[in-house]
């Protein structure tokens, strides 16, 4: 077979035609499909809108991690140093003046700005100290102010002074009898 | 603000209606082309207009992702041939469609069957001889005979060189010599 002739088979065999109403089919097809064009610009536009979520969300994280630190503190983190001295012995005065049953809590409850207070501090629980600790440490500082150590810690409760007397205990001696088989036994009886 | 939109969604509107325009061109321009494609790997009237309209529907939804609008035709027909070859294998998987239609005169039993027509028997004889090509030696055969496509345009068509392209044309010319003389 020559070239030609191949030439002229294969053109003849690719010289088929689709039907009239292929192109019309075409464009029905093409009409019933969604239109892309606006899916498409759609999609243009998420990338932005995810940005403006995770920056809604940050800005919401942020907000939140503020109010958090606007929590009230036990401790009084923006006086100066000598504040917690002067309320210790605020305390202890009111303590040695009262019966001081209840524990009460050192200084104030103030409400911390997010600025003065570290952010640690909000998350520390809140300490209750025995009147006892308070009178001894109050009694600490002032002896320490005058340079006399008390030997003793004063207390008002003597009752843990005293010394409890223990009455002597009698016991009696008990004898206890062998039990009849193992006497026997004993003596040499040998069960038949 | 309200004008704003309304402008927006107009000129929206028009890009679309011209995108539509400009697809409706490529679409009288390259529907043959597409079908013929299918056809050179189905040898099935309906089922190639079938793979042509599914080609198109594909090429129409992506149609606006493609930058460079002279290469839509390049880019038709390698998605007509993919999803002609798709068609095929699912086809041969039914077990249907294993001769096409139009050419069931032709009976694997008792190898090739004359009919009246000695056209339509060349026709076959050639189709047989086509359908033993490897696919890649098979699309370029197909490509260059369809509309005188050249060399140059098989490798712009199918984005590989024009050398390899002559190669294959070589190899499948001789081929379908062998089978045909």
């Amino acid at each position: 077979m020559t070239d030609h002739e191949l030439d002229r088979r294969l053109t003849a065999a690719f010289e088929v035609k689709p039907s009239p109403d292929f192109l019309a089919h075409l464009r029905v097809v093409i009409v019933a499909d969604p239109p892309p064009t606006r899916w498409r610009l759609s999609l243009s536009f998420a990338a932005p809108g995810a940005v403006l979520v995770v920056a809604a969300g940050i800005a919401v994280i942020v907000g939140w991690l503020a109010g958090e630190q606007t929590i009230p503190s036990p401790l009084p983190v923006s006086v100066s140093h000598n504040e917690p001295i002067q309320s210790v012995l605020a305390v202890e005065q009111h303590a040695v003046g009262s019966s001081a049953s209840q524990p009460r809590v050192l200084g104030a409850r103030p409400r911390v700005k997010s600025g003065v207070a570290p952010l640690a501090t909000s998350s520390l629980p809140e300490v209750l100290i025995s009147p006892d600790e308070v009178r001894g440490f109050g009694l600490l500082i002032t002896s320490a102010q005058k340079a006399t150590i008390p030997a003793v810690l004063p207390t008002d409760d003597v009752s843990t002074s005293e010394t409890l007397t223990v009455p002597p205990i009698d016991i009696t001696p008990v004898d206890i009898e062998p039990l009849p088989q193992m006497a026997r036994l004993e003596q040499g009886d040998h069960p038949q | 603000m309200h004008e704003r939109a309304e402008f927006l969604a107009g000129s929206l509107v028009k890009l679309d209606e011209d995108l539509d325009r400009e697809f409706e061109a490529r679409l009288v321009e390259t529907s043959t082309l597409a079908f013929r494609v299918a056809f050179g790997v189905l040898r099935h009237q309906q089922d190639a207009e079938d793979v042509a309209q599914e080609a198109f529907a594909k090429a129409y939804r992506s149609f606006r992702q493609l930058k460079d609008r002279d290469r839509f035709r390049a880019w038709l027909v390698r998605m007509t041939w993919r999803t002609a070859i798709d068609r095929r294998r699912s086809n041969r998987r039914r077990g249907a469609h294993e001769v096409g239609a139009e050419m069931m005169q032709l009976t694997a039993a008792s190898g090739f069957v004359a009919t009246r027509d000695p056209a339509q028997d060349q026709a076959a004889e050639l189709w047989a001889a086509i359908d033993t090509l490897p696919d890649k030696l098979r699309m370029v055969i197909v490509l260059a005979s369809i509309e005188g496509h050249d060399v140059r345009e098989v490798a712009v068509l199918l984005g590989i060189p024009e050398g390899t392209v002559k190669s294959r044309l070589f190899l499948a010319r001789q081929r379908l010599k062998e089978t045909l003389r």
